[in-house]
């Protein structure tokens, strides 16, 4: 078992992501680029985090929560340090993992004038963490287990268990959802998410600090069917980041097995090129698509130029844009993947 | 353990969450809880539900209305809490 979704933020703001992924807001929210405003090293290519106000609760696509109901959840936070931020104790949640069937959660909270967390476990506070400076980046992780009647939880910072592992009776769960939130002065204060990382089983090194960095397209591969950029004339270049529903590749005359395949070898480039660095592990590659205007069934798929994996088949319908995703936690061919590797992203058409 | 325990009573907030509540005369609010707090087990079967708390030497700040207990105490009313 291991990651079963991440996301990067781009330079998008909530409106676009929920009629995209499909990421749920309360109010809303924009993105955040600048060498203090996201969580980044050197060599990276231009990130961004998501800026939230207290008020504001963003919801994860339903892929965020594993099917094991049990994993961690993992997301670098920082407060911008321009913000007259008042920590406050009242409902706002950092992060929260909620049952579906009671309901109930596994969560961060501030913790008050202190700069700790609270941390919570079948919505029972536990304990309250060391107090810490987040006006500098801080890797939160939740190890959590919603799967059997005795629930488990545990907080780490850094990498390091800010908390005891804690239990609590409960019910098993099957399916829920996780949120963040903004902390501090519902009028001034804004709080930086930098990315998120899911896993599906507590037993993965979820703590441990990672980078979720977005990997474009940088030439097109092989289609099957005809597909028409609705600018221009190369796929990957209508296919980018950021998310933007107003470019596409459109094949008006879909049939099961059709698809569109972009690279990002070009001129030897490779996720080392890609990355700006090379890194000493890849833990994971997922292509995401976003489709609409044919009922039909799609799905994602990522190559490594001699295999595929697949995403699941995924309803997409007439009106609306519907998303589907493709992980890859090693390569397609086998084995992990390195940085020399150049991910293959494809869209297919199952049946129409 | 180190520290000082402590018996307070619950406060439920709007979305459900369960800490420790204070009382400065005016009903049971949400406390303010220092670093380094623990929950040693939250009493559900108790009337009115309990927490039974652990505060850190450094962070012994007590919310108005918390009763403190000593060790024994915690002990006698929640055999194997404290371990040993």
């Amino acid at each position: 078992m291991a990651i079963n979704w991440h996301w990067a933020f781009g330079d998008e703001d909530g409106t676009i992501l929920t009629s995209g992924p499909g990421f749920g807001f309360s109010s809303a929210v924009g993105a955040f680029t600048g060498s203090d405003n996201s969580y980044t090293y050197i060599g990276s290519p231009a990130r961004y985090s998501l800026g939230l106000t207290s008020t504001g609760v963003v919801t994860f696509p339903a892929a965020a929560f594993p099917s094991t109901a049990k994993g961690w959840v993992a997301a670098p936070v920082k407060r911008i340090s321009s913000a007259d931020l008042a920590f406050s104790s009242t409902i706002y949640n950092i992060l929260r993992i909620n049952g579906a069937g009671t309901g109930r959660t596994i969560g961060v909270r501030p913790g008050g004038d202190s700069k700790s967390l609270r941390f919570y476990v079948d919505n029972v506070l536990k304990e309250t963490t060391a107090p810490y400076d987040w006006d500098e980046w801080h890797y939160l992780s939740v190890q959590f287990d919603m799967s059997t009647a005795t629930w488990s939880g545990q907080l780490f910072i850094d990498g390091l268990a800010a908390t005891a592992a804690y239990t609590d009776a409960s019910s098993a769960e099957v399916s829920g959802s996780i949120q963040m939130q903004g902390m501090g002065s519902p009028v001034t204060g804004d709080w930086l998410i930098g990315q998120i990382i899911c896993y599906d089983d507590t037993a993965d090194a979820g703590e441990l600090p990672r980078f979720c960095t977005r990997v474009e397209a940088n030439v097109d591969g092989t289609n099957v069917g005809t597909w028409t950029p609705s600018v221009g004339v190369d796929d990957y270049a209508v296919l980018e980041s950021p998310i933007d529903t107003s470019t596409y590749t459109q094949n008006a005359a879909p049939s099961a097995s059709d698809r569109v395949q972009t690279l990002t070898n070009n001129g030897g480039a490779n996720l080392a090129t890609a990355l700006g660095t090379t890194p000493t592990v890849v833990d994971s590659v997922l292509n995401h698509s976003f489709s609409g205007g044919q009922v039909l069934t799609a799905k994602a798929l990522v190559g490594d130029g001699v295999a595929e994996t697949s995403g699941a088949n995924t309803p997409i319908g007439g009106a609306g844009t519907y998303y589907a995703y493709a992980l890859a936690n090693t390569k397609p061919s086998g084995g992990a993947w390195g940085s020399t590797d150049a991910p293959e992203l494809v869209y297919e058409i199952v049946s129409t | 353990m180190a520290g000082s325990f402590y018996y307070a009573d619950s406060f439920t907030n709007e979305e459900g969450l369960i800490s420790p509540a204070k009382d400065e005369g005016n009903g049971l609010e949400e406390a303010d809880i220092p670093p380094r707090y623990k929950t040693l087990i939250y009493d559900r079967e108790r009337t009115p539900p309990r927490f039974v708390i652990a505060l850190h030497p450094d962070y012994d700040h007590p919310a108005p209305g918390w009763e403190k207990v000593t060790g024994k105490q915690v002990q006698a009313d929640y055999p194997g809490v404290l371990g040993g």
